[in-house]
């Protein structure tokens, strides 16, 4: 079957070359993939062009996306912070606030699932619209002001040249469609992996990481601490897909952060993949998220509900997490639905704190200043 | 019932390709086509995700099973004179390459978290034409594939959640079970080398690995037409008491000094120290055995997609629905 795919994807190269000629736009090559990366996934409804990705990302940047032009996907997703935004929960445009902490999107290419817990949500597209049009909470705030955001848009001599490069084809191009597919295609073209664990696994420097930083990279990996066993992949989380996949592997985990009633259950609003599936056996689970820069994309979990990676670890370290007091009051520790990998562990201090040292070795501090990723409205 | 009849259908139309009535796939006039079936069950039942089971002095009142896959190599066909003749694995893109096939018997549901829809119970290849009255194989993974990146590998070597890492490559048998022990509910067995060398997990090592762990089951009286191969998980724990488990991790992980790992060794027929077979043979294992076809319930195979087709550069889809 590979060999009919590679076959296909043969022809549709060939083709596409041919199509490229004649409409001017310009194949994406990935030809900057990390040493060690495999090739992203590309849907083939919208094959990535740099003409795309240049106008995504003028549309990641601009207020004017949002239907009270406050707001970009830049606002909770910000270079510096690894795109993310430093908040426990992300807060819309009209100042609601979502019930989720802002992910990372840097090597969102390689996702399994998008968000924190929604199994059938496989592409960025589909993603994309939820924060657009989204009104239980407002994010971007555009339903209602469709009109408005377009004409927006398209009065912008800059759109409407961006638009016109990106689908020279199209008489009007300037859609939602497309203004979807080519923010999805400037979000994939957010592919990272120079961090110091790269540059000693796959670039060959022996002296990339510290002392302890190397003691925690055996730690992670050990039977002991258990990390890698959601948190695998050279993208650091199970949730990973790529031109080399042969199955769809996109799991979800619930860690013990909760358990209201002894029987498990999760903060209404927030009970993971529970609330897309109905099944039971789905209460609490969410996405691994990469750990990729987790150093700097602080507070964590899906609810921002643990400040540090200090407090991550005690977490995991005790198997789960017991609030004694409050209205999520329940020891998440015997959650019946926890993974079994988390089934807690004892740790030095030191140990606790070369695993810290590892994770920090996974920011790749060129990803947030890179040209590439950065406000193009800056430069004008 | 119903997939033990297409199987039945299956297993006749393998069988009378291997008496040579169908060239299709034949490399050459004496190579034949074959299909190897396996299952997986727990004693009579079938295995599979999201079912309670409980089993006699296991030690817990029930458990479910949350992953369930291992790796075979090495297929040789034993003839009537005890010759072994090597089963050629048909090369295909998910589950069977080189001479590594995945069986996987979890399909993603009920508490099979880290796993994925699909199944493979079966393997295809071609062998010499010939009388064959045994079967003998590997569950594991040579040393030279043991340790490449498993984001690069050739499949079924790519699938992330049987593998460790450069240093200790694959797991070979990956078994998880949740059991009712409220205490320490995870029981989770995963069989690879140990003893492996190299300056840090994220190095492959230039030797092989002290202690291969490398389980060689061999049936020398296996009946073609009749009898499958059984993985039986109610044999295998028979002298597995799952409530005595210890964190750190909870079942066992083919650490040589961890305390479940000494029952659980044995019952793969393994010496724990050496990780060598036991009595040079593994005979004593308790993993697989072989039954008649009609006492076992098959699982159907369940392909996958990835659900995304690959493109890295097509042609515009202008009359597209997007998202």
């Amino acid at each position: 079957m590979l060999r009919k795919l590679t076959l296909g994807f043969i022809v549709i190269v060939f083709v596409s070359l041919i199509a490229y000629a004649q409409d001017g736009t310009t194949p994406y090559t990935w030809d900057q993939l990390p040493e060690g990366f495999p090739q992203p996934l590309v849907p083939a409804n919208n094959p990535m062009t740099v003409e795309k990705v240049a106008l995504g990302k003028h549309l990641f940047y601009d207020v004017r996306l949002s239907g009270n032009e406050t707001q970009s996907c830049a606002s909770c997703h910000q270079q510096e912070l690894a795109f993310t935004d430093a908040l426990e929960v992300s807060v819309g445009s009209t100042g609601e606030e979502t019930p989720r902490s802002s992910m990372s999107l840097v090597n969102v290419a390689y996702n399994s699932t998008f968000t924190w817990a929604h199994p059938s949500l496989q592409h960025i597209e589909q993603q994309i619209v939820i924060p657009m049009f989204g009104e239980f909470p407002v994010e971007m705030g555009i339903t209602g002001s469709e009109r408005d955001v377009l004409e927006r848009i398209s009065s912008d001599p800059i759109y409407q040249e961006l638009f016109a490069a990106a689908y020279p084809a199209q008489e009007n191009p300037i859609s939602f469609r497309n203004i979807t597919q080519a923010i999805a295609s400037f979000t994939r073209s957010i592919v990272s992996g120079n961090s110091p664990y790269d540059q000693f696994v796959y670039q060959g420097n022996a002296d990339a990481m510290s002392e302890s930083a190397l003691r925690g990279l055996e730690l992670f990996h050990s039977e002991q601490f258990e990390c890698f066993h959601c948190h695998g992949t050279f993208n650091f989380t199970m949730s990973t897909i790529h031109a080399n996949s042969s199955v769809r592997e996109a799991p979800f985990h619930n860690v013990g952060l909760f358990n209201l009633d002894g029987e498990g259950a999760y903060p209404m609003g927030n009970r993971g993949i529970y609330e897309i599936t109905g099944d039971p056996n789905d209460m609490g689970r969410f996405r691994a998220p990469s750990l990729r820069n987790v150093g700097i994309t602080a507070p964590y979990m899906h609810d921002g509900s643990i400040a540090t990676l200090e407090d991550v670890l005690f977490h995991y370290q005790s198997g789960g997490r017991n609030i004694e007091t409050g209205e999520f009051a329940g020891d998440g520790r015997s959650n019946p639905n926890k993974s079994g990998f988390v089934s807690g562990f004892e740790a030095t201090e030191q140990e606790i704190a070369d695993v810290i040292a590892f994770l920090e070795s996974l920011t790749d501090e060129s990803v947030l200043t890179d040209p590439r990723f950065s406000n193009p409205w800056q430069d004008n | 019932m119903k997939s033990f009849f297409a199987f039945l259908v299956l297993f006749v139309l393998s069988i009378s390709i291997v008496f040579g009535q169908d060239s299709d796939m034949a490399m050459d006039d004496e190579m034949s086509h074959m299909t190897l079936q396996f299952a997986a069950v727990v004693g009579d039942e079938m295995l599979m995700c999201g079912q309670d089971y409980t089993i006699e002095n296991s030690g817990v009142d029930s458990f479910e099973v949350a992953d369930f896959r291992f790796f075979v190599t090495g297929i040789h066909l034993i003839t009537s004179d005890g010759e072994e003749v090597p089963f050629m694995l048909m090369q295909e893109d998910q589950w069977q390459q080189g001479n590594v096939v995945l069986l996987d018997f979890e399909n993603g549901e009920g508490r099979c978290e880290i796993g994925n829809s699909a199944i493979n119970a079966t393997v295809s290849g071609m062998v010499a034409e010939g009388d064959y009255v045994g079967i003998k194989f590997n569950m594991g993974v040579p040393f030279e594939l043991n340790h490449q990146d498993t984001t690069m590998a050739d499949a079924p070597l790519n699938i992330a959640a049987m593998w460790w890492n450069w240093q200790i490559g694959y797991k070979f048998a990956r078994i998880d079970l949740l059991t009712s022990n409220t205490d320490l509910a995870a029981y989770n067995i995963h069989l690879g080398s140990t003893g492996c060398t190299s300056p840090a997990s994220v190095i492959a090592p230039d030797e092989p690995c002290s202690r291969p762990n490398i389980v060689e089951v061999a049936f020398d009286e296996f009946d073609f037409e009749n009898e499958v191969i059984v993985a039986d998980l109610a044999g295998f724990l028979s002298g597995i008491d799952l409530s005595e488990n210890t964190p750190q991790p909870p079942g066992c992980q083919s650490g040589f000094d961890d305390p479940e790992c000494t029952a659980v060794f044995a019952s793969f027929g393994l010496d724990l120290e050496t990780g060598l077979c036991a009595d040079d043979s593994c005979a004593t294992q308790n993993f697989f055995t072989v039954r008649d076809i009609s006492e076992v319930p098959i699982p159907e195979d369940v392909e996958m997609d990835l659900g995304m087709e690959m493109d890295m550069g097509g042609s515009e889809d202008h009359d597209g629905h997007g998202n």
